[in-house]
């Protein structure tokens, strides 16, 4: 009946360990860069990877103990509990890819340096084409209507160019510490 | 840092892997032990942790796959894939572990397999997670899930795409470039415009087209697989304008 729980041994506590790792990646970087205190998501979302790594952690222990007179009846439950194979292959598919996941990140040399688990390039693209699509296209009329001499024109799509700028430069800039923009975008304000 | 990282995960498989094979010889020595007849009612917490795991879980798991489906980033994002992967098998597991715990009440009703060896297999599963550790941990781990999800919600702002956890430094950097490059030099091209310095205007002007140009480069290329579909970059909300 409980034959097989050493599968379910090793399967967790590379989970286990898969999973501290994460953690104390982004841990790693959310203390090199001082950003415990303000950033909140990314502290609770390191914390919680690193919890589920505990958890495993935990499971493989209470799973080893028995053999080493440990846990009482609640090692010999978790045998028989980790003996059904559906378990297993739930366990072996998230070990494998806890571990592809360590070794892809490391890896990643601009990710390695960052808090965040991973780069949605859909988001990506899609701040590259509002920044064309405001910005960038805006310019180019700019610089069309000057280059034809319709100052009017020109001043016009500056105006939305620049508004667009600001719109998304403090979009980007919603949360964290202000304070290293607020003093160049003081200045631009007072002369633009 | 990264090569201890590593040391760290290969040493704890390999710790792993000799417990799993010295366990694999003594399998069957806890067969005699007797199943208890009442597990500790503390299965009911683990039970309910294990629950709110799942939904959490299957939710963050949902906003991955749909990031990876409308983006075409399967092959193209391993580290996204991974997560992903990572979050649906974790909802699987702990589902499997809820409904272990659950088994001796609705087994018996829908005749599945053997009801008798069903409620005894559900009765070690309800033994098994009632272990106080193991409570503590779960408790802590479907906190965290609730609070990530409610703090998430709170600063939806910060979040585009399926973006887990946000780089606040890296956010500041990224802004005070467009700051300093794009909208400086667009105030200053409009100011000389206004100024009637035409000249210097096309130069500020030309400076600023020239960098935003790079900031959509940076976006879109850095040897990342992106795809971009035809149309993907024509301006969408073009406002119509008299002549001046």
């Amino acid at each position: 009946m409980t034959g097989t729980w050493w599968i379910g041994l090793g399967l967790n506590g590379v989970i286990g360990a898969a999973f501290v790792v994460i953690g104390l990646m982004l841990g790693g970087q959310l203390t090199r860069k001082g950003q415990w205190g303000t950033n909140r998501i990314g502290a609770v979302f390191t914390a919680l990877v690193f919890t589920c790594g505990v958890g495993h952690l935990t499971r493989a222990f209470l799973l080893a103990g028995p053999t080493f007179g440990l846990f009482g009846t609640a090692g010999v439950a978790s045998r028989v509990a980790f003996a059904d194979w559906h378990v297993w292959l739930a366990d072996g598919v998230t070990a494998m890819a806890g571990v592809f996941y360590v070794i892809a990140r490391t890896r990643d040399k601009d990710l390695l340096q960052t808090t965040r688990a991973f780069e949605d390039f859909r988001s990506r693209r899609e701040r590259a084409i509002r920044i064309h699509d405001s910005v960038v296209q805006e310019l180019a009329q700019a610089k069309i209507a000057l280059e034809a001499g319709h100052h009017d024109e020109a001043q016009a799509a500056l105006q939305e160019g620049l508004q667009a700028s600001k719109r998304i430069t403090s979009s980007v800039h919603q949360l964290g510490d202000e304070s290293h923009v607020q003093s160049s975008k003081e200045g631009v304000e007072s002369g633009g | 840092m990264n090569r201890a990282w590593l040391a760290l995960l290969l040493g704890g498989f390999a710790l792993l892997v000799a417990a799993s094979v010295v366990g694999a010889h003594e399998a069957h020595a806890q067969d005699a032990v007797a199943q208890p007849a009442e597990p500790p009612t503390a299965w009911i917490l683990a039970s309910i942790t294990n629950g709110v795991m799942v939904v959490t879980f299957f939710a963050i798991a949902a906003y991955l796959w749909k990031a990876i489906y409308e983006g075409g980033q399967l092959t193209a994002n391993p580290l996204l894939t991974g997560m992903a992967l990572i979050f649906t098998t974790c909802a699987i597991g702990h589902g499997m572990h809820f409904e272990h715990t659950i088994l001796p009440y609705y087994a018996p009703f829908l005749g599945l397999g053997d009801a008798q060896e069903a409620v005894a297999f559900g009765t070690w599963a309800q033994t098994s997670m009632a272990h106080p550790l193991l409570i503590l941990v779960d408790i802590v781990t479907a906190g965290l899930a609730i609070w990530y999800f409610t703090t998430r919600r709170l600063q939806a702002e910060l979040f585009e795409g399926a973006e887990l956890s946000e780089d606040l430094r890296e956010r500041e950097i990224e802004a005070r470039r467009m700051h300093d490059s794009i909208v400086q030099s667009t105030s200053e091209a409009l100011l000389l415009l206004q100024m009637g310095d035409e000249e210097a205007a096309t130069e500020a002007l030309d400076a600023s087209l020239q960098e935003s140009k790079e900031i959509v480069d940076t976006f879109l290329a850095q040897g990342r697989a992106v795809r971009i579909a035809p149309g993907d970059l024509k301006l969408e909300d073009r406002r119509q304008r008299t002549p001046g």
